[in-house]
C-alpha cells in the first residue's frame, strides 16, 4: 500500500521539486518523499487512514519541524531567524509555500502569483501597482516584488531590498544606463538613491517621480537657504515665473549624469 | 525587429526543448494559452502607450511545462520546466526555464522583453501652452534581457557555477539640445549593450558553507544625435539682438564602462544556535568614451562672450566608481524561538571623473562688428565624490510556537560624503557649508532607529502592527528628514474557503524643522479588502484603498531670492470589485476598478476586465477564452493626456 492509493496528491508529486531523485515514472517513489515531511505513515495506514495518526505540518511549528529541517541557512542575503520574514505566525515558510497545491505557474511553490501574495498584508503597495498610472508591470515581464525585494531578509536592508550581483541597488539590474560612473554626477543618483525622485511602487505622477511638476521637484533640493546641505541654487537668470524655466530637464536633460558637461545638459 | 526575431527563435527553440521533453515522459503536465488580441485607442494614443503599451496582435499568454524523469529515459535532466508569459505583442513578456539533474548539474534561463515607451504631453514641455504636444523628451525603445545559470555538483561540498547575463536596450527617442538660451529638437538613436558573465564557487563543509563569485560586466553605448525640429529651436525670439537659429546639430558618443566585480559570503553554523555570517563585495568600474559634436547656425555663448556661427567639439573622458561594503553579522538563538543578532557593515564608494573638452567656437563676432574669428577653448574638467556608510545594528527576534511574535531591532547608519565638484559647475554662494565651496565639501549625518513589529495570529484571526522611528542629525540633501515615524497596522480574518477579510492603515511622517527649510512631509495609506466565496462555483472580492500624501519644504526662488513654500498634496482613492463564476464548463471573471487622484496632478482612471471561458468537449482538452479589457483615463486639467483604449482578446487554452 501506498499513500497515492488514498491520495491524489501524491500521484501528481512526480514533477514536484521535493520529489527529486524519489520518483519514478513521473510519480514518488511509494512513501518515501511523503514521509519525509509527514513521518511514518504506517500506524496511519494500518489504521484505515486515522488522521491523528500522521503528522500534517501547519503553520510556524510545521515550518519549524519540517521545512527548516533542510532549509534552516543563513546567506549574505538570507536570515531564517533574524530576517523581517522571519518565521513567526503571521508569517512563516508555510503561509507563502504550499508543497501540495501551489499555483502551477508560479515559482518556488508559491501560494498564488507573487503580486497576490504580497498583497495579502502589503494591500497598499499592492493597490499602487494595480491603480496608479505610472507603475511597473508587476506580474508581466518577469517582473514580481522579489524582483527588488529578498523576502527572506536582507540583512542592514531596512526594505529587505536585494541587490546586483556587483552590490548595487536593484534598480540597476534593468536600467543599466543609468549606473554611470560619469565625470559630473548627479548628487541624488551618487549620494543618494533612485527613491530620491522617484516613487517606485507606482507614482500619479509621469516617470514616477515623487511631484507633478519637475520643476517643484528640482527646486525642494536646489534651493540652499541655510544648513550644510547639497545643492546649487539655480542662477537668477531661471525665472521660474516663465513656463521656459519651469521644465529644468529640457535644458538639463542628462539629470542621471553626464560625462562633460557639469550642468547636465548633454 | 532583431530583437523580435531573436526572442521568436528563443521562444521557439525552447518550446521544442519542452517538446522533447515531453516525448521524454507521459506524465508531463503543461497548459499553453495563444491567441489574438484588438486595441483601439481614442485619445491621446501616446498617453496610453506611456502607460499601459498592450497591442494587437498575435499572443503566447501562458505557457507552462514542468516534467521529471528520475528513471534516466534522458540522460540530459531529471526535472525540466518551461514557463512563459505575454511573449508577442508585449509590452512586456518573459520566460523562464529550468533543468536539472540531481547532483550533476542544475541550470536555469530567463529572459525578459520589454517595450518602454515615452511620450508625455506635459513632461519637461515648455510649448504645452501652445498645444505642441508631445513632450520633446520621448522614446520608443526595446529591451531584452537574458540571465543564464549552470551550477555544477548542486548539494556537494564544493559546487562551481557559471553565469552570463545580456541587457540589450535599444530604439529611437528625441531630446534636445541647449545652446545661448535656446533649445533645438534632437532626434536620437540608442544603442546599450550589457553584458556580464560570472564564475565562482559555493561551498558546503558542514558548519561552514558559502559563495564566491567573480565577475565582469561590460557595458557599451553608443549615441547619434541630429537636428530634427524647428531651425529656430523653442525661442524664436532675439537674444541679445539675435534670433538663434541651428541649421545643423550632430552629435556622436560612445561610452565603454568595463566593471570587473567579486562577491562572497560565508556562515559558519555551531552549537546548533550560533550562526555567523561574514560578507564582502567590491566592484570597480571604468568609463571610457568619446564624442564629437558640430553646429552650425546662429549661436549665442555667454561663456566667451561671443556670437559664433559654428561649433566642432570633441571631448574624451573617462570616470571611475570604486564601491566596496564588507560586513559581519551574528544570530543565536538563546532559546527555541528567541534569538538575538547583531552585526556590523561599512560601505565606501569612491566616484571620480575627468574630461577633456576641446571646443572650438567658428566665426565669432562681437557687439564692436569686428571681423569674425575661431575662438578655442579647452577645458579640463574633473570631479570627485567619496561616500562611507557604517552601519551598526542590534535586536531580538521572539516567535515563540503560539500566537505572539515580536521583532526588535536597533539600528545606526553614519554618513559621510566628500564632494569636491569641478570648478565649472554652476556656483551661486548661499550654501555655508565647512569647506566654503557651495557645492563642494564635506557632509555627515547619523541616522538611528529603532524598529518594532508584532504579531498575533490565531484562529483564521491576525493582527500585526509596525513602528519605525527614525532620527538624524544633519541633512545632506535638503529634503532629507531629522525625524521620521511610520506606523502600520494590519488585521485580517480568514475562513478557509469561505471568506478573507483584511484592512491595513500605514502612515508615514516626517520633518526637518530647521530654519529656511522646514520639511513636513505626511503620507498615509489605508485600505480594506474582502474575498467571499458563499458557493463553490461564485467568488465575490472587492477593496477600497486611499493614498494620501501632503508634503511643505521652503524654497528660493532664484529670479528674486524671495523664500516660498513647495506643496505638494495628492488624494488617491481606489475601489475596486469583481466576481469569478465557474460554472463548468463555462468560467467568467470580471472586474473592475476606479482609480481618482486629486491635489497638484487630478485624473480619474476607469478600468474593466472580463474574461469568459468555456471548456470544449473533455476529450479535447481545450478551451476557449475572450477576453475584453478597457481602460478610460481622463485628466481633469489639461486634458491633453486622455484616453479610452479597448481590448479584445480571443485564445485557444490548452491543458491536457
Amino acid at each position: 500500500m501506498s499513500c497515492g492509493d488514498c491520495h491524489d496528491q501524491a500521484k501528481a508529486f512526480g514533477i514536484n521539486p521535493h520529489a527529486q531523485g524519489k520518483a519514478t515514472k513521473g510519480q514518488v517513489v511509494p512513501n518515501s518523499v511523503c514521509e519525509g515531511c509527514h513521518g511514518s505513515g504506517t500506524a496511519h495506514m494500518d489504521a484505515g487512514g486515522d488522521k491523528t495518526l500522521i503528522y500534517k505540518p501547519v503553520g510556524l511549528a510545521g515550518a519549524n519541524k519540517t521545512c527548516l529541517s533542510c532549509h534552516d541557512t543563513n546567506t549574505d542575503r538570507i536570515s531564517r531567524h533574524a530576517g523581517q520574514h522571519a518565521n513567526s505566525s503571521q508569517v512563516n515558510c508555510l503561509t507563502c509555500h504550499s508543497i501540495h497545491s501551489s499555483e502551477p505557474r508560479a515559482p518556488h511553490l508559491l501560494v498564488k502569483d507573487q503580486l497576490s501574495l504580497c498583497a495579502t498584508c502589503h494591500a497598499s503597495y499592492a493597490a499602487s501597482f494595480r491603480n496608479k498610472p505610472y507603475a511597473h508591470r508587476l506580474g508581466r515581464g518577469g517582473m514580481e516584488c522579489s524582483s527588488c525585494h529578498e523576502p527572506h531578509g536582507m540583512p542592514f536592508k531596512p526594505a529587505n531590498l536585494r541587490q546586483t550581483a556587483a552590490g548595487e541597488v536593484p534598480c540597476l539590474n534593468c536600467h543599466a544606463d543609468k549606473r554611470g560612473p560619469f565625470v559630473f554626477n548627479h548628487g541624488s543618483v551618487a549620494i543618494g538613491d533612485c527613491t530620491t525622485c522617484h516613487e517606485v511602487h507606482g507614482s500619479s505622477n509621469p516617470k514616477m517621480l515623487n511631484r507633478a511638476t519637475v520643476m517643484q521637484l528640482c527646486i525642494e533640493c536646489h534651493s540652499p537657504i541655510t544648513a550644510s546641505t547639497l545643492g546649487s541654487q539655480p542662477p537668477s537668470f531661471h525665472n521660474l515665473t516663465s513656463v521656459r524655466y519651469q521644465n529644468c530637464t529640457s535644458c538639463h536633460m542628462a539629470i542621471h549624469g553626464s560625462n562633460r558637461d557639469p550642468q547636465l545638459m548633454k | 525587429m532583431r530583437s523580435r526575431k531573436f526572442a521568436l527563435w528563443l521562444s521557439l527553440g525552447l518550446l521544442a526543448a519542452g517538446a522533447g521533453a515531453l516525448e521524454a515522459q507521459s506524465t508531463t503536465p503543461y497548459d499553453m494559452e495563444i491567441g489574438l488580441r484588438t486595441l483601439k485607442v481614442n485619445g491621446n494614443e501616446d498617453m496610453y502607450r506611456t502607460q499601459i503599451n498592450e497591442r494587437s496582435g498575435f499572443l503566447l499568454r501562458s505557457f507552462s511545462l514542468a516534467t521529471s524523469d528520475f528513471e534516466g529515459k534522458t540522460s540530459l535532466f531529471d526535472r525540466f520546466r518551461i514557463d512563459a508569459s505575454d511573449l508577442g505583442a508585449g509590452p512586456a513578456g518573459a520566460l523562464r526555464l529550468s533543468a536539472e539533474k540531481r547532483e550533476v548539474y542544475r541550470f536555469t534561463l530567463g529572459y525578459r522583453h520589454t517595450n518602454n515607451f515615452s511620450a508625455l504631453p506635459a513632461y519637461a514641455n515648455p510649448l504645452l501652452a501652445q498645444g505642441i504636444i508631445p513632450g520633446q523628451h520621448t522614446y520608443d525603445r526595446t529591451q531584452n534581457m537574458l540571465d543564464a545559470d549552470l551550477e555544477f555538483l548542486p548539494g556537494k561540498a564544493i559546487s562551481p557555477f557559471i553565469g552570463y547575463s545580456l541587457n540589450n536596450l535599444s530604439g529611437p527617442g528625441t531630446t534636445t539640445y541647449h545652446q545661448g538660451g535656446n533649445e533645438f529638437l534632437l532626434s536620437q538613436d540608442l544603442k546599450d549593450r550589457d553584458h556580464e558573465f560570472r564564475i565562482g564557487t559555493g561551498f558546503n563543509l558542514g558548519p561552514v558553507y558559502g559563495s564566491v563569485t567573480q565577475g565582469w560586466r561590460k557595458l557599451s553605448s553608443t549615441e547619434s544625435l541630429g537636428l530634427a525640429g524647428a531651425t529656430t529651436g523653442n525661442f524664436p525670439n532675439p537674444v541679445l539682438g539675435q534670433v538663434p537659429t541651428a541649421t545643423l546639430i550632430t552629435r556622436n558618443d560612445r561610452t565603454d564602462v568595463k566593471t570587473p566585480f567579486t562577491n562572497l559570503y560565508a556562515t559558519g553554523q555551531f552549537l546548533g544556535r550560533v550562526r555567523v555570517t561574514g560578507n564582502y563585495v567590491r566592484f570597480a568600474a571604468e568609463s571610457n568614451g568619446d564624442e564629437t559634436e558640430g553646429l552650425t547656425g546662429s549661436f549665442i555663448s555667454f561663456g566667451i562672450n561671443r556670437f559664433f556661427n559654428g561649433l566642432a567639439e570633441t571631448a574624451a573622458q573617462t570616470a571611475k566608481n570604486t564601491t566596496w561594503r564588507g560586513g559581519a553579522r551574528a544570530e543565536v538563538t538563546i532559546v527555541g524561538g528567541l534569538d538575538a543578532f547583531a552585526g556590523f557593515q561599512k560601505d565606501h564608494r569612491d566616484l571620480t571623473g575627468t574630461a577633456l573638452l576641446n571646443t572650438l567656437y567658428q566665426g565669432t563676432t562681437n557687439f564692436s562688428g569686428l571681423d569674425p574669428k575661431d575662438v578655442q577653448a579647452v577645458l579640463d574638467a574633473a570631479s570627485a565624490i567619496t561616500r562611507v556608510d557604517n552601519v551598526a545594528n542590534i535586536g531580538i527576534s521572539a516567535r515563540p510556537e503560539g500566537p505572539f511574535s515580536v521583532r526588535a531591532e536597533y539600528r545606526q547608519d553614519k554618513q559621510t560624503a566628500d564632494v569636491a565638484p569641478d570648478l565649472s559647475e554652476i556656483v551661486v554662494p548661499g550654501n555655508p557649508n565647512p569647506a566654503g565651496s557651495p557645492q563642494g565639501g564635506a557632509y555627515e549625518r547619523k541616522i538611528k532607529t529603532f524598529d518594532i513589529n508584532a504579531s498575533f495570529s490565531k484562529a483564521g484571526f491576525t493582527l500585526g502592527a509596525a513602528y519605525r522611528k527614525d532620527s538624524a542629525d544633519n541633512p545632506i540633501f535638503r529634503t532629507d528628514f531629522t525625524d521620521r515615524n511610520r506606523y502600520r497596522v494590519r488585521a485580517g480574518y480568514a475562513a478557509p474557503k469561505w471568506v478573507k477579510l483584511g484592512v491595513t492603515a500605514e502612515n508615514l511622517k516626517q520633518k526637518n524643522p530647521q530654519t529656511g527649510i522646514n520639511l513636513d512631509g505626511k503620507v498615509r495609506q489605508y485600505s480594506g479588502d474582502v474575498e467571499v466565496t458563499p458557493a463553490k462555483f461564485l467568488s465575490l472580492r472587492g477593496s477600497v484603498s486611499q493614498f494620501k500624501a501632503d508634503n511643505s519644504i521652503l524654497f528660493r526662488h532664484p529670479e528674486n531670492f524671495n523664500t516660498d513654500i513647495s506643496l505638494y498634496t495628492e488624494t488617491g482613492k481606489a475601489r475596486e470589485g469583481g466576481f469569478l463564476v465557474n460554472f463548468a464548463p463555462v468560467s467568467f471573471d470580471a472586474g473592475f476598478s476606479r482609480f481618482t487622484n486629486r491635489g497638484d496632478n487630478p485624473f480619474d482612471i476607469n478600468r474593466t476586465r472580463l474574461r469568459l471561458g468555456v471548456d470544449l468537449p473533455p476529450k479535447t482538452r481545450t478551451a476557449i477564452v475572450a477576453e475584453y479589457a478597457k481602460d478610460k483615463y481622463h485628466e481633469l486639467t489639461p486634458t491633453f493626456g486622455d484616453f479610452d483604449a479597448t481590448r479584445y482578446g480571443i485564445f485557444l487554452r490548452f491543458h491536457p
